[in-house]
């Protein structure tokens, strides 16, 4: 009788202990940029362990650190190298943040200006665009048409990166278009037939026409190889931020996001891997 | 009605009431089982009712506000005064090419920042005036879209439905932009994906695996793509990279298509029926039907419980439906855990009644084994029969004894018939008169020693049995159990320890008779010796006178009447080995023969006489009792053995509890009254292993003796049914004392012709406190042939404690006067204390003068000088029992 009611009582356990599970969640803020690989590989993480959500929010590089010393983030994404400032900040708080994959910054262009033949421009006639001196297309031996000149938001680790190459004066809107994410770029990309703009070499498909940099009259493409080896020059490193005493869960997350199994995601999402 | 049928048939298939109690309870635990699982059941459907239509609502405010959001986004840009001229000149067709630039970047700067993906202003006519690409400009809109821009050209801000636009679908918000006069100008148009305002709230709202919400237009296509696209491109309902938005209609397949395997699953697609959410979900019902929680199919043909609403402004249904399975996992959950405890439970009693059983029947065969054993290892022969006396079994001891050498010549047939047909003379034995047929039929044990068996050869032999019914669990006889055994040997014993006995008895006296004889020689020669001696002196003395020689004859007749003294005594003792019974006065009788005592005694032995007067009378034979009495002295004496000694011969009556009795030598003794006569003496005693063996016959210490006497006087205490004590101290003495059952009182007073004319009889119970146990024994036996009840005491102090507790029930006392440890006097005061009328008889060996002189006054009920007859206590008791009833009066 003893051995009937322990067979039971086991039963039971197990039938309920499988009905209970704590629900875990680990929310990531910050570069819209980083965000687009999060996104999938939060996705697939979701499939491989069950029980753990994962929460993805954008508000660009300059969101990550505030969100993570507000205890509004789990997780915080950079799309840049942290300034000064959020490294004294991160000190403070332990926070730990490592590289997670490799990009470019790279400039794009609306379909019909690509078909007209805009392929490679040089860093002196982006510093016109963007300082508002060039404004038709006409002046590169495009069609005749104004350009749509379109930018990132202050905070934004792409323009971070991409001013800080440029490294000159931009002038400001209504001339300038200014978009939240590197989405809504892409959007206006792929809708206008006048516009230009930067992107992370992630964001770039067969819709987003990149072109080259003409840098002392040789035009450099942004690949794999021209990043990886430096020759195209916009390369940076995309981050994520965390407190080291953060849950297990979310060190396992982290660990997951630079692991192997990651490495196909970080492909789709189209980053470099950092090796 | 059902019950006595389940239980008629349970009792024939021999469950009895045990198997009809279990099914019972397991019927009553099914039952209960099913209503709880039912009513869970409910609760969980109804909950997911509930969930469904709160999802259902929220999804529906969720659309209407975001649409809300997208008029109001773009009310304030066209409010703005540089977009409102931008867009009156474009729409007036007077824009520049700046104008046009500049308009679309600020447009451009105002969506795509939001999300929009694409911007058109279109004119009344729905041509485009203005896009994001110079090449838009006076094309025409998507077909999908142009109701929609028919309808808000009217003036009314509108979402269209997803339309396919160059191989994507979209939607669109359709503002209207009016002039000053409210006539409409033309139309700004936003462009977003689905996913981004329906697709993005019908996904918020998935959870669990099969949770979800869509929305159909009036034809049933789905305007959101579903969460199954993965399993619908499986089954063949989309091809693959396929959208489910447009491309599905929600149509029942009227079967599980996920489980469908032959190619025909999607034959007659198009005739197929909407689903029954969709179908109800339509304007055009009239009544309004709202959800399902029966289960119907959805467009996987999956049986799904489901929620929905119209929704007017968007005009599409909003349909929110969740897997049967899923909505109902947990009660299969706990139905299959209920399910399996079930079983569970019963494997397990099933399990633990078989351990139990196989257990019972291996304790059942070991006892049976153990029974069987003992029973044929006994000696004793037993046998079973039923209520009709036919045999059941017999043991090997039986079979044996009768002669059998196989049980089945006896099982089954009648008993009595074949073994106990016939009395041992031969005639024959009617069974109703067989005890143990009466044993079967009275109910009660029987127990028999003079009865033959009858062996199977026509032998017989004589029986012991003992016959018990036997009782089944209701009382009533199923049968008996018979145990027998074959007494001939003892019988046979019995009869050689008689005839021993006898002879022993016989030798015995011939021997004491040598003894006697050569006393009464001696005693013989002595008085002849005397005549002798008297007759030579009175022929001498003959001339001296007459009166000289008349002393010389007296002095012969004297010694002759001595002499025939002694003949008569001898011929008493001799008394002819006859056994005749008498009553007898053992103080008279032991002072009958005292001159013969002592004839046979040392001249150095002094014999005691202590005899009580007037002491009951017993049934015995004279001339045996003497020759115990003989007996006894004699081996006093020899145990003096020559030296100066003491024998102490003493009577009296006494009480003799069991306890006492036990100690004795005798058979079947009870306890009551005895009279006894002690013999004790102050020789050498005895040790104890000559205790033990002094009644064997031919035992003897004696250098002369036979080793007879003892056994006779065993034999003739058995033979009067008296008791023997012994009580020997090696060194100090032996003291023998004879204990004889009295005659009954009435008998003894039937003897008394005089007494038997006074017929007064009492009643009651009295009190008898005296400290002789013979004196108060005797008024006891008196007491009690006159009707009283009597108690007994030996002391005051006694005496005042027995009639502390029952003097509601004593009616008088008869008190001695003087006693150790309380007296008369003092416990006469006590009593009173208690009861002031205590009926207080007073007896007491000194006259009434001297022994009443301290109760003068004090209400003493009578007296009774000792000796007490039964006339003087009869008296007594009579008067004082009148006189308190007269005063009481």
């Amino acid at each position: 009788m003893r051995k009937a009611i322990f067979i039971a009582c086991c039963l039971v356990s197990v039938v309920f202990a499988s009905q209970v599970s704590e629900a875990q969640s680990i929310r990531v803020v910050g570069s819209t940029t980083v965000k687009v690989f999060v996104d999938l590989a939060a996705k697939q993480y979701d499939v491989v362990n069950s029980g753990v959500q994962v929460f993805v929010r954008g508000g660009g590089s300059g969101a990550a650190i505030p969100a993570l010393q507000a205890g509004q983030a789990d997780i915080g994404m950079l799309s840049r190298q942290p300034t000064a400032e959020e490294i004294a900040i991160m000190k403070k708080m332990d926070v730990q943040y490592l590289r997670v994959a490799m990009d470019a910054v790279v400039i794009a262009v609306s379909g019909v200006i690509y078909n007209a033949g805009i392929h490679a421009l040089a860093h002196d006639k982006l510093v016109d665009i963007w300082g508002g001196k060039l404004r038709n297309w006409q002046a590169l031996g495009g069609p005749d048409r104004p350009i749509l000149v379109v930018s990132r938001e202050n905070g934004s680790g792409t323009k971070n990166t991409f001013m800080k190459w440029l490294n000159a004066e931009q002038s400001e809107r209504p001339f300038l278009l200014v978009m939240p994410s590197n989405l809504y770029t892409c959007n206006l990309l792929s809708a206008s037939d006048q516009a230009i703009a930067y992107l992370p070499f992630g964001a770039v498909n067969e819709h987003m026409h990149a072109i080259a940099l003409l840098i002392n009259s040789k035009a450099i493409a942004p690949n794999e190889e021209s990043i990886r080896s430096g020759g195209y020059p916009m390369r940076r490193f995309l981050y994520v931020a965390f407190n080291r005493d953060a849950p297990k869960y979310v060190h396992d997350f982290v660990q997951y996001l630079t692991s192997k199994q990651a490495l196909p995601i970080l492909r789709k999402a189209g980053y470099l891997p950092i090796k | 009605m059902v019950f006595p049928q389940i239980y008629s048939r349970l009792k024939k298939n021999n469950l009895g009431i045990r198997g009809f109690l279990i099914s019972i309870l397991v019927w009553v635990s099914v039952i209960a089982a099913w209503g709880s699982l039912h009513f869970i059941k409910q609760q969980i459907v109804g909950y997911t009712q509930n969930q469904l239509q709160a999802i259902n609502n929220m999804v529906l405010s969720t659309l209407d506000k975001q649409s809300e959001g997208m008029f109001d986004v773009i009310g304030v840009s066209m409010r703005d005064v540089e977009n409102a001229r931008l867009l009156s000149a474009v729409m007036d067709k007077r824009a520049s090419k700046a104008d046009r630039f500049a308009l679309r970047e600020r447009l451009s700067q105002s969506f795509f920042s939001l999300g929009f993906r694409d911007i058109f202003v279109l004119g009344t006519d729905g041509r485009i005036l203005l896009g994001m690409q110079q090449k838009y400009t006076g094309k025409t809109v998507s077909a999908g879209v142009l109701p929609f821009v028919q309808k808000a050209l009217k003036g009314e801000h509108i979402i269209s439905h997803p339309f396919l636009r160059q191989g994507r679908i979209r939607m669109w918000v359709l503002e209207p932009f009016k002039d000053l006069n409210g006539a409409v100008k033309g139309l700004v148009c936003l462009e977003f994906s689905v996913g981004d305002h329906f697709g993005a709230v019908t996904k918020r709202a998935q959870y669990g695996s099969s949770v979800e919400v869509y929305l159909t237009d009036e034809q049933g296509r789905l305007l959101t793509s579903s969460r199954f696209d993965n399993q619908l491109v499986k089954i063949g309902l989309l091809q693959k990279g396929q959208s489910s938005v447009l491309n599905l209609q929600a149509r029942d397949p009227g079967r599980n298509l996920l489980q469908a395997e032959d190619g025909q699953a999607l034959s007659g697609r198009k005739d197929w029926p909407l689903t029954y959410a969709v179908a109800h979900a339509l304007p055009s019902r009239d009544a309004m039907i709202h959800q399902n929680m029966q289960g119907y199919r959805d467009y996987r043909g999956v049986v799904v419980y489901g929620f929905w609403q119209w929704d007017a402004l968007h005009h599409l249904a909003v349909i929110s439906e969740i897997d049967e399975q899923e909505a109902l996992a947990s009660y299969f959950h706990l139905r299959n855990l209920l399910v399996g405890l079930l079983l569970l439970l019963l494997i397990t009693g099933w399990v633990l009644g078989n351990i139990y059983r196989h257990r019972r029947m291996q304790i059942e065969s070991e006892s049976e084994q153990l029974r069987n054993m003992l029973m044929e290892s006994t000696v004793e022969a037993i046998c079973g029969v039923d209520s009709n006396s036919v045999c059941t079994f017999i043991n090997v001891a039986g079979m044996q004894m009768l002669g059998y050498e196989s049980s089945d010549e006896l099982v089954g047939h009648k008993l009595h018939n074949i073994v106990h047909h016939s009395y041992a003379d031969g005639t024959p034995y009617p069974e109703e008169d067989c005890l143990i047929f009466q044993c079967i039929r009275n109910k009660t044990g029987v127990h028999c020693k003079d009865e033959v068996f009858w062996c199977k050869d026509g032998s017989s032999f004589p029986v012991e049995y003992r016959a018990q019914p036997v009782f089944n669990e209701q009382g009533t006889v199923i049968g008996g159990v018979v145990t027998f055994l074959d007494i001939s040997k003892m019988k046979q014993a019995e009869e050689d320890n008689l005839r021993l006995e006898k002879q022993i008895q016989h030798t015995q006296r011939l021997e004491s008779m040598g003894v006697l004889a050569g006393g009464i020689a001696h005693d013989f020669n002595n008085i002849l010796a005397v005549i002798l001696g008297n007759a030579s002196l009175a022929r001498m003395q003959l001339s001296e006178g007459p009166h000289v020689v008349e002393a010389k004859l007296d002095s012969i007749e004297e010694s002759c009447d001595r002499a025939s003294i002694l003949c008569r005594q001898m011929l008493a003792y001799s008394g002819k080995g006859k056994f005749v019974v008498k009553a007898v006065n053992l103080s008279l009788m032991v002072e009958e023969i005292t001159h013969l005592l002592e004839v046979s005694l040392d001249k150095s032995v002094v014999v005691k006489y202590q005899l009580q007067e007037d002491i009951m009378l017993v049934e015995a034979d004279e001339a045996q009792i003497q020759q115990v009495l003989m007996n006894l002295v004699t081996n006093a004496n020899d145990a003096i053995g020559g030296k100066s000694g003491v024998i102490s011969v003493s009577t009296g009556l006494m009480y003799a509890e069991a306890d006492y009795l036990l100690d004795c030598y005798g058979k079947n003794l009870i306890p009551g009254r005895y009279v006894w006569v002690e013999v004790s003496d102050t020789g050498c005693g005895m040790d104890k292993k000559t205790i033990e063996k002094m009644f064997d016959p031919f035992f003897t210490t004696k250098f002369t003796g036979r080793g007879l006497g003892m056994s006779a006087v065993l034999g003739i205490v058995h033979s009067h049914n008296g008791a023997l004590k012994v009580y020997s101290e090696l060194g100090r003495g032996t003291t023998f004392k004879l204990l004889l059952p009295t005659m009954n009182v009435d008998a003894e007073m039937a003897d008394d012709a005089s007494l038997s004319v006074d017929d007064w009889q009492g009643s009651g119970c009295v009190l008898v406190v005296d400290d002789e146990d013979t004196v108060r024994e005797t008024a006891r036996s008196l007491l009690e042939a006159m009707g009283f009840e009597t108690i007994a005491a030996s002391d005051g102090l006694l005496a005042l404690e027995i009639y502390r507790k029952q003097h509601d029930s004593i009616v008088a006392v008869l008190m001695d006067l003087t006693m150790p440890h309380m007296g008369g006097e003092e416990c006469f005061r006590e009593m009173r204390r208690i009861n002031p009328d205590v009926r207080v008889v007073l007896t007491s060996g000194y006259n009434e003068q001297d022994a009443i002189q301290h109760f003068v006054g004090k209400h003493l009920a009578g007296f009774v000088q000792k000796p007490a007859t039964l006339e003087k206590l009869k008296a007594a008791l009579r008067e004082a029992l009148a006189r308190e009833e007269g005063s009481h009066a």
